[in-house]
């Protein structure tokens, strides 16, 4: 209720709720996208602050039916999907390719950032990045956001059993390649 | 209670629901039946669960936004919010350096503040498409607005609900935006607010169908921006 009532005053023109739909929000909301990015957390907070924009820009069209941090989320979502889209257009390595560059010791390397390279947070974003956007999405949405099928379903747009079947493909992928980059001690067999 | 090494696929499928708390009880009671007789299940729900805390672990660290870099991100929005609100300040009148004396026809010319002018003509430009397409969408969905340059009040009540949201880019043609909404049939439905305008199908589609359309649009070369308006 009081983000619907936040949007009702952004649409009215004001920044105080602005700011306050931001605050309250923009954890969640950087997380989802970070998780959708596979840890890019510099092209997350850009579709956030791209979303927020457009949150502000369109404000006035939330009706007021349905859930109104659902209806944030799609716009966050459609500017993460905009974030792939550019993804996509830029050259990218092979799995392969970027294994072998991952194997070269980095002398630059700080021993907090070797630590860090070692964290399971770095390993679950380089094995995240290896699933398809589709898989990342409801892996991400159901193990870390603990949603229920039917409202990943309608977050998604896509029925219920492709939810499941994406889930039980992704774990398949997400084992797949632990096991390739020799993280066997990550996954259970 | 004997031990089946098979699973039941429909009920490994819940499992990542049964892990993450949210199935309803009968569910979740079919998945401990099954639980209860497989021993291949369970090695399954330990498979899930470990992947639940690997992605828990590993995305606690994701939104570790610190609050300086968040204040200078609020900061750097509501600047382009204000930008976009506040009308850009007029072109000082007078010139850094003073023009050459010249005296004639062509030194008026010269002497005639062209930067200004062709900003005002442009700006003007702008401003009457804007209208012309807020007053073509008014008079396709029916909506009253209280002004040219955009609506003032919200749309009629009996005005159908936007499935889209439509952004179209600046210098985007009637004639395309007209194309592009019969060929995806589509109609206005909705007041044009800060250039996003509402639009819905002319006939019922599910939300898969939906989810479609607006991917289709957003590709539209017309289209800034698409997105679904709940």
């Amino acid at each position: 209720v009081e983000i619907a009532a936040h949007l009702k005053a952004i649409a009215g023109g004001s920044r105080g709720a602005f700011t306050q739909l931001y605050a309250e929000l923009l954890p969640r909301m950087q997380r989802y996208a970070t998780g959708l990015l596979a840890g890019d957390s510099g092209a997350a907070a850009d579709a956030v602050d791209e979303a927020f924009m457009a949150i502000w820009r369109s404000a006035g069209s939330y009706t007021g039916s349905g859930n109104a941090e659902g209806w944030i989320r799609h716009i966050v979502r459609n500017k993460v999907i905009d974030a792939l889209r550019r993804q996509k257009e830029r050259p990218l390595a092979s799995d392969e390719a970027m294994r072998q560059l991952e194997a070269i010791p980095d002398d630059a390397d700080t021993p907090a950032e070797a630590a860090e390279k070692k964290d399971v947070s770095h390993e679950l974003k380089a094995a995240l990045a290896r699933l398809t956007p589709d898989h990342r999405e409801v892996v991400w949405l159901c193990y870390f956001e603990e949603k229920s099928v039917t409202e990943i379903a309608l977050q998604v747009g896509c029925p219920e059993n492709t939810v499941k079947t994406r889930l039980f493909h992704a774990r398949k992928q997400l084992k797949d390649i632990l096991l390739a980059a020799g993280k066997d001690e990550m996954i259970k067999r | 209670m004997t031990d089946n090494d098979a699973p039941d696929d429909a009920l490994a499928l819940l499992l990542p629901f049964y892990a993450n708390g949210s199935l309803a009880a009968d569910a979740r009671a079919e998945v401990e039946a099954g639980l209860a007789r497989s021993a291949a299940l369970r090695a399954e729900l330990e498979a899930v669960q470990h992947l639940k805390n690997l992605v828990q672990d590993g995305g606690a660290a994701f939104a570790a936004t610190d609050d300086t870099a968040t204040a200078a991100r609020l900061e750097k929005l509501l600047a382009r919010i204000d930008a976009e609100v506040v009308p850009a300040p007029a072109q000082p009148a007078t010139r850094r350096s003073a023009p050459p004396a010249q005296s004639g026809f062509w030194a008026s010319l010269l002497r005639f503040h062209w930067q200004p002018a062709l900003a005002a003509s442009a700006t003007a430009l702008v401003l009457l498409q804007t209208g012309a397409i807020t007053y073509l969408a008014t008079r396709e969905s029916g909506a009253n607005y209280g002004t040219l340059s955009g609506p003032q009040t919200a749309a009629s009540p009996s005005a159908p609900a936007a499935a889209i949201l439509l952004q179209f880019k600046t210098g985007a043609r009637w004639y395309d935006i007209q194309n592009l909404m019969a060929r995806e049939d589509l109609h206005f439905a909705g007041a044009l607010t800060d250039g996003v305008v509402g639009v819905a199908p002319s006939t019922p589609k599910s939300a898969a169908e939906i989810a479609a359309l607006t991917a289709r649009l957003r590709v539209s070369p017309i289209v800034a921006f698409a997105g679904a308006a709940e």
